[in-house]
């Protein structure tokens, strides 16, 4: 196991999984089917994945402010993300998951995290661990 | 980090006035943590995103007509478009069930206050005013008020917006403080953009290179409708609240260009990201993303429509115009947008003059500038 890096709480929580990392920001209004959970984005490098149960790691959300909705519908949906990992935050994203009550933290490099990489996301005491 | 909380505001959130109330409260305190707000300010007005059926599905109609027996919204709450024209919906072929669910939503948004404005340019109806602290969600409405306006709001989220109309306050961060406000990015213009498409080009174009922060635009003329345009194409591509340029816009005199990222458009990039854009021919053409402005209805009153055109604006904001365009031939639809309606369903392709229903239609959309839309 390696070292704590220390992370902004957005949204407390806590969860462990397998990382989806997007180097581009995410659009969640026209970017993610909530009934799928499925990227479906055209040109997005991550089309045609499912962001179901994993810790989606993304710079952060662009785009339509309803993209809180579609968070809410994913989870209600059962498809959404264990946790978010951002470099920046958002506020369509952030009202999101403290709704939806999906754990998020922000203020770390995207390029630190690889897909398929497991993850500790500790949002109640602010930090992540690689695993 | 810890935001100040009144007594009142801490009986709230400990659920003394209700559960509902209870809850929005601790998503904006929340969100203020978050974001290293120091305590929640009382806004004048919430403009709420979210409306249309096809955007929130059923878990959001459930969501809002669970609440809206409980609680009433404590400011002015304005409403984005929904999925039908709540008058002709039939003759443009909406269906029966997705008519009875939208009428749903907004049956629950109207009994908890809201204003049925049903537009993404509130401001032509209630402009805000200098200074105002707002909460509105539609980001194009939010970066056009920041900006050309002056009135302060966060690009909030559709349920953080839901909360503060609900709570009447928001979290004091962000585009709310002076600092919040600042450019991050100076943008020299060196094409000279002629038609509104060219304008919502080079809001498209500089929202995906400026990602999150605040552009100072150097050499741009552009009248209130053209900064609309870019507003719009510029908040879709990115995540940008607001937008300053020199010479027009109302705060830009306050702002410190020096030492930040330049970044220089020019034609060839306006030229470019069309040819992204390019799609063909299509069926039908929309006109009115964002919703058009008295003067928009004014100059496409003069025109003929080459095909079936759909336009879009507020309802009530000119009448005789409205008229006007009918008889020119125009099909006008108030109270939706097609982005957001399943009447883009029905086309494989639809041309319109906007990056940003472009990029929302997807492969359905096909980009040209007004001028070719109209005779």
């Amino acid at each position: 196991m390696s070292a704590k890096i220390y992370v902004r709480v957005i949204s407390p929580g806590r969860a462990r999984g397998e990382a989806l990392v997007s180097r581009q920001p995410i659009n969640f209004y026209s970017g993610i089917n909530p009934k799928t959970g499925v990227v479906v984005e055209r040109n997005h490098e991550l089309e045609g994945e499912c962001i179901k149960n994993k810790i989606l790691v993304f710079p952060y959300g662009s785009g339509s402010t309803v993209g809180s909705y579609v968070i809410y519908a994913l989870k209600k949906n059962a498809v959404a993300p264990l946790a978010m990992v951002n470099e920046k935050t958002d506020v369509v994203v952030a009202a999101g998951c403290i709704f939806a009550l999906i754990p998020c933290v922000d203020g770390i490099k995207v390029s630190k995290f690889r897909s398929g990489e497991k993850i500790f996301v500790d949002a109640d005491n602010g930090f992540i661990v690689k695993e | 980090m810890s935001i100040f909380l009144s007594k009142k505001e801490e009986r709230i959130l400990n659920g003394e006035e209700g559960e509902i109330l209870q809850k929005c409260y601790r998503l904006l305190v929340q969100l203020g943590e978050a974001f290293g707000a120091d305590r929640l300010i009382p806004i004048k007005s919430v403009h709420l995103s979210g409306i249309s059926y096809q955007s929130i599905g059923d878990s959001g109609l459930e969501f809002l007509e669970e609440i809206s027996h409980q609680v009433k919204f404590k400011v002015r709450t304005t409403l984005n478009p929904c999925g039908m024209d709540l008058r002709q919906w039939r003759a443009v072929g909406i269906d029966e069930s997705f008519a009875e669910k939208q009428f749903r939503i907004l049956r629950a948004l109207k009994t908890m206050g809201a204003v049925m404005t049903l537009t993404c340019t509130p401001y032509y109806l209630a402009p805000p005013k200098y200074g105002d602290h707002l909460s509105w969600a539609e980001s194009s409405a939010v970066c056009y008020v920041n900006s050309v306006l002056g009135a302060r709001t966060n690009r909030e989220g559709a349920l953080s917006a839901l909360a503060s109309a609900i709570a009447g306050v928001t979290p004091n961060f962000g585009a709310h403080k002076e600092e919040g406000r600042k450019p991050e990015l100076l943008v020299k213009v060196k094409a000279k953009l002629k038609s509104v498409s060219d304008y919502s080009a080079l809001g498209f174009i500089v929202g995906t290179q400026a990602g999150n922060r605040i552009p100072f635009f150097k050499g741009l003329k552009a009248g209130a409708e053209e900064m609309k345009a870019i507003a719009a194409s510029l908040a879709t591509a990115g995540s940008i609240p607001m937008f300053h340029v020199e010479g027009l816009t109302p705060e830009w005199k306050k702002q410190k260009i020096v030492g930040l990222e330049k970044l220089e458009i020019d034609l060839r990039d306006i030229h470019r990201i069309y040819d992204e854009f390019e799609g063909g021919e299509g069926e039908a053409v929309f006109i009115g993303c964002p919703h058009l402005s008295v003067k928009e209805l004014h100059e496409l009153c003069l025109k003929k429509p080459k095909m079936k055109t759909f336009v879009c604006a507020a309802r009530g904001l000119s009448p005789s115009l409205f008229r006007c365009l009918r008889r020119s031939g125009f099909i006008v639809l108030h109270d939706m947008c097609p982005v957001v309606s399943p009447l883009s369903k029905k086309y494989s392709k639809l041309v319109v003059d906007s990056f940003k229903a472009a990029h929302y239609l997807g492969e359905r959309g096909v980009l040209k500038k007004r001028e070719e839309l109209v005779e």
